[in-house]
């Protein structure tokens, strides 16, 4: 009577090792394909609830921390002490924007209790978050913030010399919409300083060169017409000077300049300004000047140097600013400043990339005048700041759907830069729609520097 | 010197149980509390409790039997704890009740099991009603909320209880039919009474009962394979009495027909969608499909006790708990459970192939024979070579009817074994 027993014992063992098969499918062959199931929820539950590093300022002012979670001490909790000021540029972990965005792997905490962590740890690697500090100045941050609140835009200010950034301010502040750096917006004006180094720099042209003046210049060989912001001449007399289409924006003398330059060299000077260069900096990456469109067109050459076609980040205009301000030399931004473990000891000091020659550096005094007198006497008067001399040039760009942007783009004490600053408002807020680099962004651009400025007198 | 070995088995089992919780203690929040002191004690007094009974009334009872049931109760414990806490605490009074029922049987039945045999129709009739109580349920109230499959809320005022017995009545089942099938068979042997044109009459008569008063169940719960499960249970049993091939391809051929009846069932379909596609993101699939993101993600070595989030199951406790264990224990841990169950059933086996006594025989068998098929289906549920079941898993999913089932039958293995002075 034994055969059914060992029949019905061979089929229920078989089953048995039925199920190591199917256990080993599931748990070994396909189980990537499970772990990295969208509907799993695990993978965002162990990020968002690790360990991760320290992000603070130079200065030691803590803009992010992870604390453990009381509830579940497996989890942690990312606290953002230094508040709203700071949400852009720091972000939200692990991945709403900022920096724990683009160090989001840099500053996780790399143990997870796998086996692979275990060896690691052994061989005496460490597997605890990284710490950043950041080069952000955290009191002008906050002035900043404070200045630009109830307005939309964004401001961005560096040291001229060493390229740090100082203040990163986009408005509304929200984690995951910087615009400081990352935005993009029409330049209108700001670009005349990148037009107008390149005339000084070719020699095509002084402050004092004469242009024939006018409302409006028709294109040779171009459909359509350059006109002056509000349809008038620059000044009374038939001719007019650089400095003074310089200082009060005049479109007429640029597009004039442009031809007379010759096609490709608008080009050259814009790349040089760091128009279309590399990434240099995680949030920011300029525009290309002509996108990839004929630049050897001259309709186009004459528009793009009334400042039309230049699209652009406020960090990237601060960081032109401050090419005039220290002599002639392109900075890159940069943000990251050291890299330290978990117990603060430094790993990694961010260096900074070599200053590459735009203009020289007669040039650069030159233009440092010209604009110096669009702060004293042009379209910048709003930016003055009492007791100090500041340069600049305003701008007022228009976007596809005809909303204008208004720019400050500039820097300060002239005698001796000690920041490089651009402020770019949109419409809407007290300004209204019509916003203009005059009378939105100037006056914005003297309270952050007032402030800085009076900071840096106080502090010798 | 058997029992010395098994006995430190049992040890190292309490041992786990205790180290389990502190793990997860740790895991979870870092501090060690008392409960893995009251794991090793409490359950440690269980085990030292039913290994003295088996000293002292089932002396030549196999020793292989104790140590991996007591593994795997341990194991169970330690997830639920881990997943639970609150759960986990009252889980390990059940097992108390189980070593209880475990030693009672051992009490009851010290002058050998064969009174049993007479009690064939009652065990078998009130193993049914256990079965069809869900059924019965849904006949009665509809599908409260909260409610599904096997499950049955049971409501005082506020307060609800969900029971499941189910295994219950399949162990139940299980022992009656033995009983009957075996003296039939003795019946057949002895005289010719039942005369000659159809001598297996009694035997497809019990299985064709069984299929018909069940077949209401799978066309009411839609599970699949708890239903066959019972089909093929009797037919097992009916099969170990007679040795007959006819009833294997009777049984067969009932479950095929009683499956494709419960497909007019919209329940069955439903299971047979979830079973298709169980990460389709459905409600009704959100079971089997968070038990296999669970399972996938614990891999090769699991994540740990205590590491995982076994949470996100629902039902992680009881109908999942093969999943949480594997999400914590990993491949290591799932393929440690198997094992431990092939190895029960391979003892319970041996001790059926080493008795003399046909009655023996039958029910030392078709009890290894349940505690198999219950694993194949959870795990095969699991796994999806089967549909998926919500059938609670004897000695390691949450709950009192998990544990009374388990030890029930292990306190009839351990008889058995016993009384046929201990062949294996």
């Amino acid at each position: 009577m034994n055969r059914p027993i060992r029949r019905v014992a061979a089929f229920l063992l078989a089953g048995m090792a039925l199920l190591v098969v199917g256990a080993t499918w599931h748990q070994a062959v396909v189980a990537d394909r499970y772990r990295a199931h969208p509907d799993n929820r695990r993978l965002a539950l162990f990020v968002a609830g690790k360990e991760r590093g320290l992000i603070s300022t130079v200065s030691g002012t803590v803009l992010a921390y992870s604390e453990q979670d009381p509830d579940s001490p497996r989890f942690y909790i990312r606290k953002y002490p230094a508040g709203e000021a700071f949400a852009s540029v720091v972000g939200t972990a692990p991945s709403t924007g900022g920096l724990e965005e683009v160090y989001s792997e840099e500053l996780r905490s790399r143990r997870d209790l796998s086996v692979s962590d275990l060896m690691a740890a052994l061989f005496g690697e460490d597997l605890r978050p990284r710490g950043l500090q950041i080069t952000l100045d955290a009191d002008l941050q906050q002035r900043a913030h404070e200045i630009l609140a109830g307005r939309r835009g964004a401001l961005a200010a560096v040291d001229p010399y060493t390229g740090e950034v100082l203040a990163l301010v986009s408005s509304p502040e929200a984690a995951s919409a910087e615009r400081a750096a990352g935005g993009r917006y029409p330049l209108g004006s700001a670009f005349k300083i990148v037009t107008a180094a390149a005339a000084l720099d070719t020699e095509t042209a002084d402050a004092q060169s004469s242009f024939a003046d006018g409302a409006s210049w028709q294109i040779p060989e171009g459909s359509f017409a350059i006109v002056n912001p509000g349809n008038v001449p620059c000044g009374d007399a038939p001719q007019v000077s650089l400095l003074t289409s310089f200082v009060l924006s005049c479109n007429v003398v640029f597009a004039e300049l442009a031809l007379e330059m010759g096609p490709r060299v608008l080009e050259t000077y814009a790349t040089a300004f760091g128009f279309g260069a590399e990434p240099q900096f995680p949030l920011y990456s300029p525009v290309p000047l002509f996108g990839g469109e004929q630049s050897s067109d001259s309709a186009l050459v004459a528009s793009a140097a009334t400042g039309r076609l230049a699209m652009s980040s406020p960090l990237h205009m601060a960081a032109v600013a401050a090419a005039v301000a220290n002599g002639g030399e392109m900075i890159s931004p940069r943000l990251t400043a050291v890299w330290t473990d978990a117990d603060g000891e430094t790993l990694e000091v961010g260096g900074s990339a070599p200053r590459v020659r735009a203009i020289s550096e007669e040039t650069a005094s030159e233009m440092a005048r010209m604009m110096e007198r669009v702060v004293t006497e042009g379209t910048g008067m709003a930016a003055t700041v009492a007791g100090h001399r500041v340069a600049g040039k305003t701008g007022t760009g228009r976007d596809a759907q005809g909303r204008n942007h208004a720019w400050f783009v500039g820097f300060a004490p002239v005698e001796d830069p000690s920041i490089a600053l651009a402020v770019m408002i949109e419409p809407g807020g007290e300004f209204g729609e019509s916003v203009t680099g005059g009378t939105a962004a100037s006056p914005v651009a003297s309270e952050v520097l007032s402030y800085w400025l009076q900071r840096s007198q106080s502090d010798g | 010197m058997r029992r010395i070995t098994e006995a430190a088995l049992l040890a190292g089992s309490a041992a786990v149980a205790g180290l389990g919780a502190a793990l997860v203690d740790f895991g979870v929040s870092g501090q060690i509390g008392w409960t893995p002191v009251v794991f090793v004690v409490v359950y440690g007094c269980c085990l030292g409790g039913l290994a003295w009974a088996v000293r002292r009334w089932a002396p030549d009872a196999s020793p292989l039997l104790l140590p991996p049931i007591a593994l795997l109760v341990a194991l169970g414990l330690v997830e639920i704890y881990r997943i639970d806490p609150a759960q986990g605490s009252l889980h390990l009074w059940w097992v108390v009740g189980g070593a209880v029922v475990a030693i009672g049987v051992l009490l009851m039945f010290r002058w050998g099991v064969g009174r049993l045999m007479a009690a064939g129709y009652p065990l078998a009739i009130s193993g049914l009603s256990l079965i069809v109580v869900p059924f019965v349920s849904r006949l009665w109230r509809g599908l409260p909320e909260g409610e599904g499959g096997l499950w049955i809320s049971m409501g005082w005022g506020e307060g609800r209880l969900l029971i499941q017995p189910f295994g219950l009545g399949l162990a139940l089942l299980a022992i009656g039919l033995a009983a009957l099938h075996s003296r039939w068979a003795l019946d057949l042997l002895v005289s010719v009474r039942t005369g000659t044109w159809l001598p297996w009459g009694r035997h497809l008569l019990a299985m064709a009962v069984v299929w018909l008063v069940t077949l209401p169940l799978l066309w009411a719960t839609g599970d699949i394979t708890a239903w066959v499960t019972v089909a093929l249970l009797s037919g097992c049993i009916a099969y170990l009495a007679t040795g007959e091939h006819r009833v294997v391809w009777t049984t067969l051929g009932l479950v095929g027909v009683g499956v494709l009846t419960g497909l007019t069932s919209s329940r069955v379909r439903e299971t047979v969608g979830v079973w298709l596609d169980p990460l389709s993101g459905d409600e009704a699939a959100e079971g089997l499909g968070e038990s296999l993101l669970a399972w996938g993600s614990g891999n090769l070595s699991g994540s740990g006790l205590g590491m995982g989030d076994p949470d996100l199951i629902p039902q992680a406790t009881s109908d999942w708990i093969l999943a949480s264990l594997g999400e914590e224990l990993g491949l290591a841990g799932t393929v440690a459970v198997i094992a431990l169950h092939a190895l029960v059933v391979a003892v319970g086996m041996g001790v059926a192939l080493g008795s003399r006594d046909l009655f023996h025989k039958v029910m030392a068998a078709s009890v290894s024979a349940l505690l198999g098929l219950m694993f194949l289906a959870g795990l095969g549920g699991l796994e999806r070579l089967l549909p998926p079941t919500r059938m609670g898993l004897p000695f390691l999913a949450y709950g009192v009817f998990s544990m009374l089932t388990g030890w029930l039958m292990i306190g009839l293995l351990l008889r058995i074994s016993d009384q046929e002075r201990g062949r294996l």
